[in-house]
């Protein structure tokens, strides 16, 4: 007989309420041990909020913090298991960086050698080797970024929470770093917690994706999932580049958009349990469009558009097409493919199996 | 060609050069008011002084002399610790408020620090009046103490004493304490404190290992401005002390305008110079090095 595993975070119903605004909005969610999850959303949905409840920093308006089953309500961040990675990083000016790494294990109270032992396989885990006895002022921002990380690591925490950790960082530190914490969160199986307004980041990064909207959870899914199957419009436009269109469902999954000479047919799946006549917003990826002279013949959306916009970068073009009631449409298509000439007009088509449906 | 050259090294010279004319005001006052009465001073210790008249000579003579004088060490001595209780004393308080205004505070910031100045508005006289009233032996404070029986006779050791000249002084320096401390703390980010919470370091861990760190620029610099004004000082004991225990800064006053012995006085003074300046000295250095441990 094994005893169930807990969760190593749960949260249940937790709202944060400031005076007349409400920063989080009974958020439920279960944090798997060893999971990647990100927090999503745009700048002041509460994702900050969300990740001191679980720190400890700030007290839930109302609701519950589990932490490996337990209940941490009446815990103050420093009686919590928990390490957090700050945006700004917060080392101590007055430390060097192995004091840094090492003040975590000292308030632990572990032992002096096994402290020395364990900051020097983090210098070497976050490849620091050789700058332990450096000022953290004398820290270029990616090696400032990897001595955060590791302060908070060493300890081992049962949840590393981490605020925006490569926000400071610039597109290609950005990119080794995702590398790095991927590695590091695979080597160590400990359960990391981050926050991020940057999509593409959270589809990277986690095997779990929590998209927040003012204050609400909108969707708590698997990266693929999210991006495949939206619960909400929200969540279809935030997550990916996506083409929305209003429409109208009809009988026996007969779909007709507003404004567009577009009828497709959807599966059951598609449908969602939605009765006939329920307003829907059609959800086409565009990469899932190709642009052309006449469309596949399984194709069975289509509409007609004129080439605006043609932005190439590298593996993939960016086809805008602008539809007679003057909004856009974006394709995305090999580079390999040739493209429509801008100004002409094109058919972009997809086939109605990989259109989804969001409730308007 | 080279002429053009030379009127283009002249005027890159001259360019270097007026920034630091900006200076000279500066420098003008300190030769005015600093280095040429103190090297009047350092001169004046190493002559004789011979029936009230000065005799030029250079002898160490009146620095043995004053330290062979027990009532001058006395006076030394009693300088240097009212000073130090002071600076320490002023530190204890000093701390709390500046802590409180800079991490506090929120929008009273501002009033808080203009009422942590406003003494400095009062002339030092009225301050002192004001003592003199509250620690008298008819004063508020005795008659207080009498009035709910905690003393029978009022207590006369509060004024005109080392104790009122400390609590005197104690007032008078509280904000030259709360203003660089009150810079350095607001200089500690939350994050710092709160990154040290959330490694499991309790609240009063945190204020030892970090909080206390990073404010020590703050706290040199407050106890270098009362160490170094209350080993100096003159006014407070002379209207607070009662005359019967000299400070230093009155036996240097005694020296030059009762005694008229002013070559000793001057070496006097001398000695109360090389005072400031070894802890100045020291503080700098120890500023150096917490600066240096803060990256600044
Ligand atoms: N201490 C506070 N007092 C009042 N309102 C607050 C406080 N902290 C946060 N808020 C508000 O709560 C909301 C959520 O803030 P939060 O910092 O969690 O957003 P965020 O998602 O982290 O945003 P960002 O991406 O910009 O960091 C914001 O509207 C913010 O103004
Ligand atoms: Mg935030």
């Amino acid at each position: 007989m094994t005893e169930p595993v807990p969760n190593a975070v749960e949260l249940r119903a937790v709202s944060k309420v400031y005076g007349a605004s409400t920063a989080v909005r009974e958020v439920s969610m279960d944090i798997a041990r060893g999971a990647f999850v990100t927090i999503l959303g745009p700048s002041g949905c509460g994702k900050s909020t969300l990740l001191r409840m679980i720190s400890g920093f700030v007290s839930p308006s109302s609701g519950d913090v589990l932490i490996d089953g337990v209940s941490v309500l009446g815990a103050a961040p420093y009686e919590r298991d928990t390490a957090m990675v700050f945006q700004d990083y917060a080392l101590f000016p007055h430390r060097t960086v192995a004091q840094n790494l090492a003040f975590g294990l000292r308030m632990r109270k572990v032992a002096k050698d096994e402290i020395a032992r364990r900051v020097e396989a983090m210098l070497e885990l976050v490849n620091l080797k050789g700058f332990g006895d450096r000022r953290v002022s004398q820290m270029s921002g990616g090696q400032a970024q990897r001595v955060a990380l590791g302060r908070a690591l060493i300890v081992r925490p049962a949840v590393l929470l981490l605020d925006e950790p490569l926000g400071a960082l610039d597109l290609k530190l950005r990119k080794q770093m995702q590398a790095e914490l991927k590695t590091i969160h695979r080597d160590l199986g400990l359960t990391f917690v981050a926050v991020t307004h940057d999509q593409e980041e959270a589809l990277t990064l986690s095997d779990r994706i929590a998209v927040m909207n003012g204050g609400a959870l909108e969707q708590f899914d698997t990266p693929e999932n999210l991006y495949r199957r939206p619960a909400t419009r929200f969540v279809a436009d935030f997550v990916g580049n996506a083409n929305l269109f209003d429409a109208r469902l009809g009988s026996d999954g007969r779909v007709e958009a507003q404004g567009l000479p577009l009828t497709l047919f959807l599966n059951p799946v598609q449908r969602g349990g939605r009765q006939s006549g329920a307003a829907i917003a059609l959800v086409v990826r565009p990469e899932t469009i190709a642009v052309g002279a006449t469309a596949p013949e399984s194709h069975d959306g289509r509409v007609e558009a004129q080439v605006e916009e043609i932005m190439f970068s590298g593996a993939v073009q960016q086809i805008v097409g602008r539809l007679p009631d003057g909004r856009r449409i974006t394709a995305h298509q090999s580079a390999a493919l040739p493209a429509p000439e801008r100004g002409t007009t094109a058919v972009f088509s997809w086939p109605s199996q990989s259109v989804w449906l969001v409730d308007a | 060609m080279s002429a053009a050259r030379d009127i283009a090294r002249r005027r890159s010279r001259l360019r270097a050069a007026l920034p630091a004319a900006g200076l000279l005001p500066l420098v003008l006052w300190q030769i005015v008011f600093f280095v040429v009465p103190v090297a009047l001073i350092l001169g004046l210790s190493v002559w004789r002084s011979q029936s009230y008249r000065l005799i030029p000579a250079f002898t160490f003579d009146n620095y043995i002399a004053i330290f062979a004088r027990p009532a001058i060490w006395r006076a030394l001595l009693l300088s240097v610790e009212t000073a130090a209780f002071v600076t320490v004393a002023c530190a204890v308080l000093a701390y709390p408020v500046a802590y409180f205004i800079a991490k506090k505070a929120g929008r009273w910031r501002g009033l808080l620090l203009v009422a942590v100045i406003a003494p400095f508005w009062i002339s030092i006289v009225m301050r002192v009046a004001a003592w003199r009233l509250l620690l008298g032996e008819r004063g508020v404070i005795n008659q207080m103490a009498i009035a709910l029986g905690l003393t029978e006779a009022p207590m006369s050791f509060l004024l005109y004493s080392p104790v009122s000249t400390a609590i005197g002084l104690i007032y008078a320096y509280l904000p030259l304490y709360v203003l660089p401390l009150y810079a350095a703390i607001s200089n500690i980010h939350d994050n710092w404190i709160d990154a040290a919470m959330d490694l499991n370091a309790s609240p009063t861990r945190t204020f030892f290992e970090v909080i206390l760190p990073l404010s020590a620029p703050g706290l040199v610099v407050g106890a270098v401005f009362c160490f170094v004004f209350g080993l100096g000082e003159f006014v407070t004991p002379a209207l607070l002390g009662g005359g019967k225990q000299l400070m230093f800064s009155q036996v240097i006053q005694d020296e030059f305008q009762r005694r008229l012995d002013w070559p000793s006085g001057a070496a006097m003074a001398v000695v109360l110079l090389v005072l400031v300046f070894a802890s100045l000295a020291l503080s700098m250095k120890w500023i150096r090095r917490a600066s240096g441990e803060t990256g600044l």
